[in-house]
Protein backbone atom coordinates (compact mmCIF):
# COMPACT_ATOMS: atom_id res chain seq x y z
CA UNK A 1 0.00 0.00 0.00
CA UNK A 2 1.09 3.64 -0.74
CA UNK A 3 0.87 6.24 1.11
CA UNK A 4 1.60 10.47 1.10
CA UNK A 5 2.74 10.44 4.73
CA UNK A 6 5.83 11.65 3.82
CA UNK A 7 5.14 14.34 2.13
CA UNK A 8 2.43 15.97 4.50
CA UNK A 9 4.89 15.57 7.25
CA UNK A 10 6.95 17.12 5.06
CA UNK A 11 4.69 20.22 4.79
CA UNK A 12 4.41 20.63 7.77
CA UNK A 13 8.02 20.60 8.53
CA UNK A 14 7.60 17.92 11.14
CA UNK A 15 9.86 14.97 11.41
CA UNK A 16 9.65 11.49 12.15
CA UNK A 17 10.07 11.90 15.83
CA UNK A 18 7.77 14.61 15.96
CA UNK A 19 5.12 12.70 13.77
CA UNK A 20 5.62 9.95 15.96
CA UNK A 21 5.31 11.94 18.82
CA UNK A 22 2.05 12.64 17.94
CA UNK A 23 0.37 9.55 17.12
CA UNK A 24 2.13 8.34 20.81
CA UNK A 25 3.78 5.44 18.03
CA UNK A 26 7.65 4.93 17.44
CA UNK A 27 9.36 6.40 15.23
CA UNK A 28 10.45 3.39 13.70
CA UNK A 29 7.02 2.89 13.49
CA UNK A 30 6.76 6.13 11.28
CA UNK A 31 9.97 5.09 9.05
CA UNK A 32 8.05 1.80 8.32
CA UNK A 33 5.10 3.27 7.06
CA UNK A 34 6.78 5.18 4.99
CA UNK A 35 9.01 3.13 3.60
CA UNK A 36 5.70 0.63 2.48
CA UNK A 37 7.20 -2.25 5.00
CA UNK A 38 4.45 -2.02 7.23
CA UNK A 39 0.59 -0.86 6.98
CA UNK A 40 -0.68 0.55 9.60
CA UNK A 41 -3.85 -0.82 11.71
CA UNK A 42 -7.01 0.77 11.02
CA UNK A 43 -7.10 2.49 14.28
CA UNK A 44 -3.75 4.03 13.60
CA UNK A 45 -4.69 5.13 10.12
CA UNK A 46 -7.70 6.85 11.82
CA UNK A 47 -5.56 8.74 14.45
CA UNK A 48 -3.28 9.71 11.33
CA UNK A 49 -6.20 10.89 9.10
CA UNK A 50 -7.11 12.93 12.20
CA UNK A 51 -4.51 14.15 12.63
CA UNK A 52 -3.74 15.21 9.21
CA UNK A 53 -7.55 16.85 8.81
CA UNK A 54 -7.82 14.39 5.41
CA UNK A 55 -9.67 11.07 5.06
CA UNK A 56 -7.60 7.52 5.12
CA UNK A 57 -8.10 7.33 0.99
CA UNK A 58 -6.59 11.03 1.11
CA UNK A 59 -3.15 9.44 2.48
CA UNK A 60 -3.30 5.84 1.67
CA UNK A 61 -3.62 4.36 -1.60
CA UNK A 62 -3.75 1.21 -3.03
CA UNK A 63 -1.18 -0.92 -5.34
CA UNK B 1 4.61 26.13 7.38
CA UNK B 2 3.12 24.65 10.61
CA UNK B 3 5.52 23.41 13.44
CA UNK B 4 5.03 21.00 16.12
CA UNK B 5 3.22 23.27 19.25
CA UNK B 6 3.60 21.02 22.21
CA UNK B 7 5.61 17.60 23.13
CA UNK B 8 3.16 15.06 24.45
CA UNK B 9 4.58 14.56 28.36
CA UNK B 10 6.19 11.42 28.97
CA UNK B 11 4.86 9.25 31.44
CA UNK B 12 7.15 6.60 33.61
CA UNK B 13 6.49 3.93 30.93
CA UNK B 14 7.08 6.10 28.17
CA UNK B 15 10.24 7.27 29.93
CA UNK B 16 11.37 3.37 30.26
CA UNK B 17 10.43 1.71 27.57
CA UNK B 18 12.80 4.15 25.55
CA UNK B 19 15.18 1.33 27.24
CA UNK B 20 13.36 -1.73 26.23
CA UNK B 21 13.56 -1.73 22.78
CA UNK B 22 12.79 -5.20 21.19
CA UNK B 23 16.18 -4.80 19.78
CA UNK B 24 18.23 -5.33 22.79
CA UNK B 25 15.48 -7.83 24.00
CA UNK B 26 15.71 -10.23 20.76
CA UNK B 27 20.06 -9.41 20.56
CA UNK B 28 19.78 -11.03 24.03
CA UNK B 29 17.48 -13.32 22.95
CA UNK B 30 19.93 -14.49 20.31
CA UNK B 31 22.86 -14.91 22.31
CA UNK B 32 20.90 -16.65 24.99
CA UNK B 33 19.85 -19.37 22.34
CA UNK B 34 23.77 -19.48 21.15
CA UNK B 35 24.51 -19.88 24.84
CA UNK B 36 22.72 -22.32 25.50
CA UNK B 37 23.04 -24.64 22.44
CA UNK B 38 26.55 -24.22 23.15
CA UNK B 39 26.20 -25.46 26.99
CA UNK B 40 24.16 -28.24 26.46
CA UNK B 41 26.54 -29.21 23.79
CA UNK B 42 29.16 -29.79 26.32
CA UNK B 43 26.98 -31.59 28.51
CA UNK B 44 28.70 -35.56 28.74
CA UNK B 45 26.44 -37.10 31.55
CA UNK B 46 23.27 -37.61 30.06
CA UNK B 47 19.82 -36.82 32.12
CA UNK B 48 18.37 -40.12 33.25
CA UNK B 49 14.49 -39.94 32.89
CA UNK B 50 12.16 -42.16 34.46
CA UNK B 51 8.71 -42.59 32.67
CA UNK B 52 6.38 -41.30 35.26
CA UNK B 53 2.81 -43.30 35.01
CA UNK B 54 0.56 -41.77 31.97
CA UNK B 55 -2.26 -40.57 33.44
CA UNK B 56 -0.38 -38.08 35.97
CA UNK B 57 1.90 -37.29 33.33
CA UNK B 58 -1.38 -36.03 30.88
CA UNK B 59 -2.51 -33.91 33.67
CA UNK B 60 0.17 -32.85 34.94
CA UNK B 61 0.89 -31.46 30.92
CA UNK B 62 -2.73 -30.44 30.33
CA UNK B 63 -2.70 -28.13 33.66
CA UNK B 64 0.85 -26.92 32.80
CA UNK B 65 -0.36 -26.01 29.04
CA UNK B 66 -3.57 -24.20 30.68
CA UNK B 67 -1.70 -22.55 33.16
CA UNK B 68 1.21 -21.56 31.03
CA UNK B 69 -1.17 -20.34 28.09
CA UNK B 70 -3.07 -18.30 30.17
CA UNK B 71 -0.12 -16.29 31.62
CA UNK B 72 1.13 -16.26 28.02
CA UNK B 73 -2.26 -14.55 26.56
CA UNK B 74 -2.13 -11.90 29.61
CA UNK B 75 1.55 -11.57 28.51
CA UNK B 76 0.67 -10.86 25.35
CA UNK B 77 -1.83 -8.86 25.98
CA UNK B 78 0.45 -6.33 28.02
CA UNK B 79 2.60 -6.65 25.11
CA UNK B 80 -0.54 -5.61 22.37
CA UNK B 81 -0.77 -2.53 24.97
CA UNK B 82 2.46 -0.67 25.85
CA UNK B 83 4.50 -1.93 22.42
CA UNK B 84 3.34 0.45 19.00
CA UNK B 85 1.49 -2.09 16.74
CA UNK B 86 4.20 -2.18 14.53
CA UNK B 87 6.54 -4.03 17.04
CA UNK B 88 3.67 -5.72 18.33
CA UNK B 89 3.44 -7.31 14.58
CA UNK B 90 7.04 -8.38 14.35
CA UNK B 91 7.36 -10.04 17.51
CA UNK B 92 4.45 -11.53 16.78
CA UNK B 93 5.43 -12.72 13.53
CA UNK B 94 9.09 -13.74 14.55
CA UNK B 95 6.94 -15.90 17.09
CA UNK B 96 5.16 -17.24 14.36
CA UNK B 97 8.52 -18.68 12.78
CA UNK B 98 9.63 -19.91 15.92
CA UNK B 99 7.00 -21.93 16.52
CA UNK B 100 7.28 -23.34 12.88
CA UNK B 101 10.86 -23.77 13.13
CA UNK B 102 10.85 -25.96 16.39
CA UNK B 103 7.92 -28.38 15.08
CA UNK B 104 10.21 -28.90 11.84
CA UNK B 105 13.27 -29.39 13.56
CA UNK B 106 11.94 -31.61 15.90
CA UNK B 107 10.33 -33.02 13.16
CA UNK B 108 13.64 -33.61 11.10
CA UNK B 109 15.25 -35.20 13.96
CA UNK B 110 11.99 -37.08 14.55
CA UNK B 111 12.78 -38.94 11.19
CA UNK B 112 16.61 -39.17 11.26
CA UNK B 113 16.92 -40.22 14.83
CA UNK B 114 19.35 -42.76 13.31
CA UNK B 115 21.80 -40.82 11.56
CA UNK B 116 21.52 -37.73 13.72
CA UNK B 117 22.99 -36.97 17.33
CA UNK B 118 20.24 -36.91 20.20
CA UNK B 119 18.48 -33.62 20.08
CA UNK B 120 17.44 -32.65 23.77
CA UNK B 121 15.02 -30.27 25.44
CA UNK B 122 17.57 -27.43 25.69
CA UNK B 123 18.34 -27.98 22.32
CA UNK B 124 14.88 -27.07 21.35
CA UNK B 125 14.68 -24.07 23.09
CA UNK B 126 17.74 -22.96 21.93
CA UNK B 127 15.69 -23.69 18.35
CA UNK B 128 13.62 -21.75 19.60
CA UNK B 129 15.07 -18.49 21.01
CA UNK B 130 17.07 -18.43 18.10
CA UNK B 131 14.22 -18.73 15.62
CA UNK B 132 12.32 -16.15 17.26
CA UNK B 133 15.12 -13.99 17.29
CA UNK B 134 16.40 -14.12 13.51
CA UNK B 135 12.29 -13.81 12.65
CA UNK B 136 11.81 -10.65 14.46
CA UNK B 137 15.27 -9.27 12.45
CA UNK B 138 13.80 -10.83 9.53
CA UNK B 139 10.96 -8.84 9.76
CA UNK B 140 12.69 -5.44 11.02
CA UNK B 141 15.36 -5.95 8.01
CA UNK B 142 12.46 -6.63 4.91
CA UNK B 143 9.20 -4.96 6.92
CA UNK B 144 5.86 -6.41 7.46
CA UNK B 145 4.98 -6.73 3.56
CA UNK B 146 7.67 -8.92 2.83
Amino acid sequence: MKNRLKVLRAERDWSQADLAAHLKVSRQSINAIETGKYDPSLPLAFKIAALFEMTIEQIFLPG
Amino acid sequence: MNSVEQEPRKNLWSRMSGWLKPDWLFVFMLFASVVLAVLNGLKTDAFQFVPPPLFPKLALLMGTMVMLSGLATLGAKLDRRHLDDYMFQMVANGAVIAIITTIFVNMIWEIGSDLLPPITRDDLVAVMMGSWSLGYFFYRWRGLNA
